[in-house]
């Protein structure tokens, strides 16, 4: 493998974010089809420490969304992730936890984590992760979540909107995927935009 | 009272317009607010509730001119 620095992944980054991903620890809380694409943008653009979550195998039927190969199919999600994110950054650190979140244990687990990405796939899980921060555990963190990205169509309903001070919502927050089915590209956009929203993030945090 | 009401995601609520100001009843709770606006309670439990940029408990007494949103986050990921 050809040798490369951190200074020359990052070399096409925005000036003024030197210095401040690899400082950053950000949560993935599901390694589906919004957080493979979101692990993946960062892990591109130098963040320091990800924290990948996910209690599932990939299966034949991730693979119209979600970041993996055929070759991966019955891997863990969160083994499957990190090989090819070793292949984009091997400065990237990398915790992974093969098991299913709940309010009790994501105070545990997210404990040094700035940003947390919501990327679940139930409207139970989202609910359950927007609520932690109701509380005053993680009223120094920042919630990324998302709600709408489902079917095909008017990609640019997709947003970015702030729910609370430190949290937003990425999505049309009308489309669900058990009526419209889920498809790479709106999954992607969303993805992107709850990527993006980390950068912003980032930059105001350090 | 009145408080400014907005909500996000799958809720559809008849006859209230979204981001409007609606008259609630003095020391309303959220939870009862949900109750008022017929939301069904499949829903409610999976409903977070910000009160002037600030997630609240479902329990949380409402204020006059409070500024309030409800999200129910659609399925997908």
């Amino acid at each position: 493998m050809n040798k490369v620095s951190y200074a020359q992944l990052t070399a096409r980054n925005a000036p003024q974010l030197k210095g401040k991903l690899e400082e950053a620890i950000v949560g993935i809380a599901g390694c589906g089809g919004l957080g493979s694409n979101i692990a993946i943008a960062l892990a591109r653009i130098g963040i320091g420490k990800l924290i990948l979550v996910d209690f599932d195998v990939v299966e034949p039927t991730n693979l119209n969304r979600q970041q993996y190969f055929l070759s991966d199919i019955g891997k863990r999600k969160v083994d499957a992730l990190e090989e090819k994110l070793r292949m984009i950054n091997p400065f990237l650190q990398i915790e992974k936890r093969c098991e299913k979140l709940n309010a009790a244990n994501v105070k545990i687990i997210f404990k040094d984590a700035h940003i947390i990405v919501e990327a679940f796939d139930k409207v139970s899980e989202k609910a359950m992760l927007v609520k932690v921060f109701s509380g005053n555990v993680f009223k120094e963190k920042y919630l990324v979540t998302a709600s709408g990205l489902a079917g095909f169509g008017n990609p640019n309903s997709i947003k970015t909107k702030k729910l609370a001070k430190n949290i937003f919502v990425c999505g049309d927050n009308k489309t669900d995927f058990l009526a419209e089915g889920v498809m790479a590209p709106r999954v992607m956009i969303a993805a992107g935009h709850q990527a993006n929203k980390v950068v912003e993030l980032v930059n105001k945090i350090f | 009272m009145k408080i400014f009401f907005e909500y996000l995601g799958l809720l559809h609520i008849e006859d209230v317009k979204n981001k409007s100001i609606i008259e609630v009843t003095a020391n309303c709770t959220a939870a009862e607010l949900m109750t008022n606006l017929q939301i069904r309670k499949e829903h409610q439990k999976f409903i977070s509730v910000f009160v002037n940029g600030e997630e609240k408990s479902r329990n949380v007494i409402l204020k006059e001119n409070d500024k309030v949103k409800l999200f129910l986050p659609t399925g997908g990921g």
